[in-house]
């Protein structure tokens, strides 16, 4: 029988309540894929003063979420090529891997995307400034996600 | 935590304020030296104890409207000093006032070094903080309560003034707000609450920091505080933000400009015989700077009230009232960010993603992350 701790730790979340809790918080992000796989795309403006961008999101069931941002495109700063926080494509680094913050317990309409509308208003003050004033982790070598 | 592009740019342009005026350790400041200046001159064997000095702040330092300047540290802070016991009319050269008010000063082991004289005051300097422009004055009642006359050094005749009238007038313009609170959705506990001043002050503020970034190359040219002051005052209309009070006030301003050979006239509201513009007849070329000026203000205004995305909002308030200051904003408007998610205080909107309180309906909670990557 299973003890109480592995009750909580067992529950993983099937795509079907990943993709209702999106439609319930995101309602205006379209979503395709097929099978166990999912591809949310929608429009995320972080304040009332930032630019809109259009987002997307792929997620297959077990795997790691990973978001591009598809327009405008990301723009380095004249006097820095390189942005901030972002893996190759470039794509935005929103967690730190193997550190629980995100896993497949959590939804995606939660973390992921809250998460991206907040490295997308650094970004802008980044642009601005010229500072990162969101934290976060540099790894000198490890660029694995998971 | 903004519910709108103006709400935000609010709490930009006030952060932009705050950066720009004196600090409340400077005001006390300003206050206890002013005052200690006051008891000087009516001390027990003061020459001039018998005319019972008062020493009170006008201009920008008594309704609330101080800028830093540009290029030096020290602000200009202006004070009355009112001899409530002499009769101007007896003072047939009002120069003998302020050389009066000069000697005395100099009478003083410390003021003697900090002392500068000027055309109708004469300027205590205190270096890093600011200069306290002494404006000596006598009682006008004839002309109306609280009227003065000051002298002035090169006409060396009596000039009229009211400051306290002026002050009261644009107190009570100020005071015409049309919503008292701040429509800020749930604002956040634990952000710093920035200092709750009229709108009408910020765009004062915001004015004078333009005219001073604008006409730098050309200080000559460049409009005097007191008809920035009271265009704006005259024109608000009591809008509860400093964004919308100041495209308003641009609007009214451009749009009141006479035709080409006429010139705008600045009515003192204490004294409608005064025109506050006649100084720029005095400077060949200040009032077609200013009417340049002014539009050209109205039109970067409204291109940066239509421009989305941080950066850009960023580079048009820098190209307005000055890179640092904008960029400072920028930074106090993200901490504010950073403080709420910090502390588990900070949300996304449903749908938008929009930053907002986690404690507002529809909220997203933003749960813990570490960006991560190069």
């Amino acid at each position: 029988m299973a003890s109480r701790a592995d009750y909580f730790r067992a529950r993983r979340l099937t795509l079907a309540y990943q993709l209702a809790k999106m439609k319930s918080l995101f309602p205006h992000f379209k979503t395709a894929g097929r099978g166990s796989r999912a591809v949310w795309t929608g429009t995320l403006r972080p304040s009332p003063l930032s630019d809109e961008y259009r987002v997307k999101i792929e997620y297959g069931v077990g795997d790691v979420p990973k978001v591009w941002v598809l327009s405008p495109p990301l723009q380095a700063r004249p006097d820095n090529p390189s942005i901030p926080h972002v893996y190759p494509g470039p794509r935005p680094c929103l967690y730190l891997p193997r550190s629980g913050e995100w896993s497949p317990d959590e939804f995606i309409a939660d973390t992921i995307v809250p998460w991206t509308s907040l490295w997308l208003f650094h970004y802008e003050v980044w642009r601005a400034i010229g500072e990162w004033l969101g934290g976060g982790v540099h790894p000198k070598t490890d660029l694995r996600e998971e | 935590m903004w519910v709108d592009g103006y709400d935000a740019l609010d709490d930009l342009l006030v952060r932009i304020c705050a950066a720009l005026q004196i600090t409340s350790t400077q005001h006390q400041l300003a206050e206890d030296r002013y005052g200690t200046i006051g008891k000087w001159l009516e001390a027990p064997g003061s020459p001039l104890a018998p005319f019972g000095p008062v020493i009170y702040p006008q201009g920008s330092l008594r309704i609330g409207t101080t800028v830093k300047p540009i290029g030096h540290q020290e602000y200009d802070l202006d004070l009355v000093c009112e001899f409530r016991k002499l009769d101007w009319r007896r003072l047939r050269n009002p120069v003998v006032l302020l050389e009066a008010v000069e000697t005395r000063l100099r009478a003083h082991q410390t003021y003697r070094a900090m002392l500068e004289r000027k055309k109708r005051c004469l300027r205590v300097c205190y270096t890093n903080d600011f200069h306290l422009d002494i404006l000596p004055a006598c009682p006008d009642p004839d002309s109306g309560r609280e009227c003065i006359v000051v002298p002035d050094r090169a006409l060396r005749d009596w000039m009229p003034s009211n400051p306290n009238g002026y002050a009261t007038w644009f107190e009570a313009r100020a005071a015409s707000v049309l919503t008292e609170v701040s429509k800020r959705v749930e604002p956040l506990p634990a952000q710093e609450p920035l200092e709750l001043k009229a709108p009408l002050k910020r765009v004062v503020q915001l004015l004078k920091r333009w005219r001073d970034l604008a006409y730098r190359a050309n200080p000559d040219l460049a409009p005097v505080s007191i008809v920035l002051t009271t265009l704006a005052a005259s024109y608000y209309r009591g809008e509860d933000s400093p964004a919308r009070a100041l495209s308003g006030i641009l609007d009214a301003t451009v749009e009141s400009l006479p035709p080409e050979g006429y010139r705008l006239e600045v009515r003192n509201p204490t004294n409608e015989k005064e025109d506050f513009g006649e100084r720029w007849d005095a400077q060949p070329g200040a009032y077609q700077a200013f009417v340049t000026g002014i539009t050209a203000f109205r039109t970067g205004w409204r291109a940066l009230l239509g421009v989305r995305g941080l950066h850009l909002v960023t580079a048009g308030l820098s190209q307005l009232f000055g890179e640092d200051v904008a960029k400072s904003a920028v930074r106090g408007h993200t901490e504010a960010i950073e403080k709420a998610r910090s502390s588990r205080q900070l949300g996304v909107q449903r749908g938008t993603g929009a930053m907002i309180s986690g404690a507002s309906p529809g909220a997203v909670p933003v749960k813990r992350n570490t960006f991560h990557g190069v």
